[in-house]
């Protein structure tokens, strides 16, 4: 069993041996109070009045031993559910119970309130029901045939990081703040004023709540200790009880309780809506250690103790699963996995080192959890030490995949880019799989990922879509109308930026509808400059305001149009009509130009200028479709490059294309090459790779596969470390390590109960691998192996 | 005319750090146990896998030379008029034949080479030369290690030592470091075991020596072959004598097999040293103050 103590051993235990299932008793508060309180306040404040009277009547929860508490749902492993988001049908509650992956069990009692106190209330007024009733054809019909997804379809905006602000103040201190701001309101020239006072009458009642919880926590635990007899647990539930009279209502005093500050924080945002399955406490080394020095220093705190503390810490985010997803959504983020993910390392925000010893303390209660959530990754920059970036790539070689490397020198410049100062560049982050944002001063949302393999196909069928058989791109020519790769390449762009339009055009309406329906006035409170602005999170509030837009299949697109303008217009060897029609057949019956297209084309991942040279245009080109678009919230549209699971998803509404990939394969992932079409090793995929300019981006995800072999002993851990170093001197973002071989994949495909602990590395976040799709599991055993001769 | 038969990035065994090894084609011994059996001619080669291919002759129709044949159920390739044009790699469908020869400008090489300068950098690897025996190219190699040098890449030359002192005399102002591999010491045993005699290689390595040049002596051993109480206590005097930085002890292993098969040869099988007797031989060469690695 895992666990540096006892405690820390049962308490994991019991959370990845619980089965995730549903409550429905948020969506059951949350009814009550829309029900009493629409129409009579404005809306910021019913959302507040919803919060306050869940966090005032939820069931606590404080499992046999735990140190730090609060659970999303009920108990571990459990979820609650958005109904004001999307309501679910009897159906689809069944579907989730039933379905052989990501399932929740529901039981008979929440069904019934499902359906007698949620349907009827919420079937026709949920966001999911108002985007759908908003949107044009062209984009539903965009939507269907995979040629984006939608984030907000079932979730809310957010994922976003907290910043440093609620372990220097209590929430009393924000209501203090915000009951000022009120009192200055000047209704007689702020034409905004009463907008204003709803915002922060919504905010102050937020603090309220939060603050009811904590009471009720600590009282709670009061009430516990007064029964226990065992002494031990008697003292444990009397400082749970002393912490939560603290904090969230005051500023933390104690390491420990600045670790509950946060947990409180993290289900008081996750309470409020569904943001996009997680929150996370960014930098939550350099945020505590001031505790923990302090601590240490008056003699209350040692590295067990903290040890303890933060394998107590890291249960909590393991005992949530991301909320229930249906339908594309699911496709596009299959996991159980919240994305909460945790930065340790980097720089400080003066620009020193920012490795410490809660930085080590967070790697060590890594290796010893290995627990899917938090998602950790360290973030390396030219300051970090050779010892810490040694020890991430010790837990990193033993192959589950966390943590992940980020470059920090990397984020800074892309948030400078994006036109945030110093200090808050250095505050930044990679959070969710990738993003950049900065912590606690952003709302940066991911709005859906973009199939740019499927551009092509529509393309070469002139705007005609074979998944579902409808018209949905523009009419820019058939296959045989092609003189020049350049013509081809023409018309690809203008194909991009129609699709590009459509999705802003979907983003705009929905981003609206957020600002006008589903303010968050809990996470407003933390996250600057709401209060200052009175304005929500969701209605551009937040300091910065970014949105984007994922690119998927730069490996897949780019050896499509590498073997196009390679063998067709370069070489001759076929016509591009010839071509298509052997994507139309799957290459059934054209093995010659198979082939070529397969086996003797320039492909992108070797260090080959011809194929980086295209994966470069179609980057810019990318680029150039998205950023800088304003958005609604006052913001400006950037781009990712990242995938989730929806390289897979994304493949199976593609036909064969011109790279040789063949029908329904998963596209290829992230910036990662193609499947098997890097053959020069990794110090080739790498440099490929840094021919994009991520410095131009929010993110960027390469996926790394290695035997075992490749970096065994010293040496291998010193290599290894010397290609994360390489790559982030090259400005790459990110890069993560599989290190395992095939062998070991295959017959954990083949005897999935004998490989129940076995983690794997996806795109931005590691899963079990029996929790993958059949697909997905192929899709990673057939990624390229790194391996040396 | 010089052929290189592999540039291999990422190459983590042929000295220190991340390293492009650049294996040049030919070599002047034969060893019977050699995993890289198409380094040892001259001359281009074609690797047929039999296991891939379908006999649909289209590399026999594509050959320019009429090289190609098929006969008995098997594609026949004939070595002497094989032009090394790559068009029956190409051609084939299956990806069943692979050329091994290619020939490159030293500019062309550099312009590999230099691309992973960073890594280099970051791990405290650099280049470095095989084969083959690259030491049968002198001036195309001293061309390429000054290259390296004006880069500031660090370089290795890894060496059989069966070559004439003044091949080596010409790299030894730009070669950092210098692999020698010694594959058995008695004379007569040497010549059964790679065609030729040794009486070059160890005067080499003691003039190489003599030069002040950074040694790592590499040992290749094939259990009850060369890894005898005889051969090591001859090892060891000679080590002693050299004193190089590191000795690498490279057990046998029969990954190269299927290349024997590709390119239609016999193959001999070795066995490597017990994991006892490695290990004996390991501290022996410890007990005498040696830095001694197993693999590398």
């Amino acid at each position: 069993m895992r666990g540096y103590t006892e405690r820390t051993k049962k308490l994991r235990e019991q959370s990845v041996s619980t089965q995730p299932h549903i409550s429905t008793e948020r969506a059951y508060w949350f009814t009550q109070a829309y029900k009493k309180y629409e129409g009579s306040v404005d809306i910021p404040v019913l959302r507040a009045l919803a919060f306050k009277t869940y966090m005032e009547n939820r069931k606590l929860c404080i499992n046999d031993g735990e140190l730090i508490v609060g659970e999303k749902g009920t108990d571990p492993q459990c979820s609650p559910t958005f109904p004001e988001l999307c309501c679910h049908t009897m159906e689809d509650l069944q579907v989730m119970n039933d379905r052989d992956l990501i399932n929740f069990t529901v039981d008979e009692e929440n069904r019934r309130i499902h359906q007698e106190e949620i349907i009827p209330y919420w079937e026709k007024r949920s966001i999911r029901e108002k985007i759908m009733a908003s949107t044009s054809q062209i984009w539903k019909d965009c939507y269907a045939a995979g040629m984006f997804t939608e984030f907000m379809e079932q979730r809310g905006p957010g994922h976003t990081g907290g910043g440093g602000g609620y372990y220097k103040k209590g929430f009393s201190d924000y209501k203090k703040d915000i009951e000022k701001k009120i009192s200055e309101l000047d209704f007689a020239h702020d034409l905004e004023a009463y907008d204003k006072k709803a915002e922060l009458t919504a905010m102050s009642i937020a603090c309220d709540a939060i603050i009811a919880y904590g009471r009720r926590y600590s009282e709670y635990a009061a009430e516990l200790a007064a029964k226990e007899t065992d002494p031990q647990k008697k003292a444990d539930l009397l400082l749970i009880s002393e912490n939560c009279s603290v904090v969230p209502e005051f500023a933390p005093r104690t390491f420990h309780q600045a670790l509950q500050m946060y947990w409180f924080v993290h289900i008081g945002v996750t309470s409020e809506v569904n943001p996009w399955d997680a929150f996370t406490p960014g930098r939550l080394d350099q945020h505590t250690y001031p505790f923990y020095r302090a601590d240490v220093e008056k003699g209350i705190m040692n590295y067990d103790k903290a040890r303890e503390l933060m394998e107590c810490l890291w249960i909590k985010f393991n005992n949530q699963p991301a909320p229930p997803k249906v339908g594309i959504t699911l496709k596009e983020s299959g996991t159980y996995t919240d994305f909460a993910n945790i930065n340790t390392g980097g720089i400080t925000p003066d620009g020193k080192d920012g490795v410490n010893d809660v930085s080590y303390i967070i790697l060590d209660t890594m290796d010893e959890m290995k627990l899917l959530q938090p998602s950790s990754n360290v973030q390396i920059s030219r300051k970090t030490p050779h010892d810490f970036i040694i020890r991430a790539c010790e837990i990193s070689r033993k192959g589950w995949g966390q943590p992940a490397f980020y470059n920090t020198e990397a984020i800074i410049q892309e948030l400078l880019n994006a036109g945030k100062s110093i200090e808050d560049a250095r505050c930044g982050s990679a959070t969710g799989c990738v993003e950049t944002g900065c912590l606690g001063k952003e709302s940066y949302v991911l709005t859906g990922y973009f199939n740019t393999p499927k551009v092509l196909e529509i393309t070469l069928n002139n705007g005609y879509d074979k998944y579902t058989g409808k018209k949905i791109g523009l009419e820019t020519g058939n296959a045989e109308d092609y003189k020049s790769y350049e013509e081809l390449w023409g018309a690809f762009v203008k194909q991009m930026n129609y699709f590009i339009d459509i999705k802003i055009e979907g983003n705009n309406i929905i981003e609206k509808i957020y600002s006008e329906y589903m303010p968050v006035p809990f996470l407003s409170v933390i996250m600057d400059d709401c209060i200052e602005k009175a304005r929500d999170y969701n209605c551009g509030g937040a300091r910065y305001n970014t949105c984007y837009i994922q690119g998927v299949g730069i490996g897949t697109i780019s050896d499509s149009l590498s073997a196009i303008k390679y063998n067709v217009f370069d070489k001759g060897y076929f016509s591009l009509e010839h071509l298509k029609a052997a994507c139309d057949a799957d290459f059934v019956g054209y093995e010659e130009i198979y082939n070529k297209v397969a086996n003797h084309s320039p492909k992108y991942g070797n260090d080959d200028d011809y194929a980086d040279g295209i994966m470069q245009d179609v980057f810019n080109a990318y680029y150039d479709a998205v950023t800088g678009r304003p958005t609604v919230k006052g913001g400006q549209y950037r781009i990712d490059m990242l995938p989730t699971t929806c390289h897979v998803y994304f493949g199976e509404v593609c036909g064969a294309l011109p790279n040789g990939r063949l029908a329904g394969k998963p596209v290829s992932e992230g910036i990662s090459p193609e499947k098997g079409a890097d053959i020069h090793g990794p110090t080739a995929v790498i440099n490929s790779c840094a021919k994009m300019d991520h410095l131009k981006t929010g993110g960027t995800l390469l996926n790394q596969k290695f035997t075992p072999k490749v970096v065994e002993g010293r040496d291998g851990l010193e290599n290894m470390a010397a290609l994360v170093r390489s790559y982030f001197a090259m400005d790459g973002h990110h890069i993560q390590f599989n290190v395992i071989d095939r062998a070991t994949l295959l017959d954990a495909q083949a005897h999935p109960e004998e490989y129940k602990d076995l983690i794997v590395r996806v795109a931005g976040y590691s899963d079990h691998f029996r929790n993958l799709s059949k697909a997905l599991q192929d899709e990673i055993i057939n990624r390229t192996e790194q391996s040396f001769s | 005319m010089m052929y290189l038969f592999n540039i291999q990035r990422f190459s983590t065994h042929d000295g220190p750090g991340i390293r492009t090894t650049v294996f040049f084609k030919g070599c002047p011994l034969r060893c019977r146990w050699c995993h890289n059996p198409e380094s040892q001619s001259f001359g281009p080669e074609i690797l047929h896998n039999p296991e891939r291919c379908v006999l649909c002759g289209r590399c026999v129709s594509g050959c320019p030379e009429g090289a190609i044949s098929i006969s008995e159920g098997q594609i026949v390739t004939d070595g002497k008029k094989c032009a090394g044009c790559r068009i029956c790699a190409d051609e084939c469908l299956n990806c069943a034949r692979e050329l091994a020869g290619e020939r490159r400008s030293p500019l062309d090489i550099m312009d590999v080479i230099r691309r992973d300068r960073t890594f280099y950098d970051e791990s405290g690897g650099g280049v470095t030369f095989s084969g083959g025996e690259c030491l049968c190219f002198p001036d195309e190699l001293v061309e390429l290690l000054r290259g390296c040098k004006r880069l500031g890449i660090h370089t290795a030359v890894d060496t059989c030592g069966a070559v004439p002192w003044e091949n080596i005399e010409k790299a030894l102002p730009f070669a950092d470091l210098w692999l020698y591999d010694i594959k058995c010491f008695d004379p007569e045993k040497h010549k059964e075991l790679t065609g030729a005699d040794n009486e070059i290689i160890l005067e080499n390595l003691h003039r190489l020596k003599a030069s002040g040049a950074r040694i790592w002596l590499r040992l290749p051993l094939m259990g009850g072959v060369n890894d005898t109480e005889v051969d090591m206590s001859a090892a060891l005097a000679l080590a002693e004598e050299i004193r190089p930085e590191r000795v690498s002890l490279l057990p046998y292993h029969n990954t190269g097999n299927f290349k024997y098969e590709r390119l239609g040869r016999e193959i001999e099988e070795f066995t490597p040293p017990t994991a006892e007797r490695l290990e004996e031989i390991k501290v022996m060469f410890e007990s005498a103050g040696l830095d001694v690695k197993i693999g590398a």
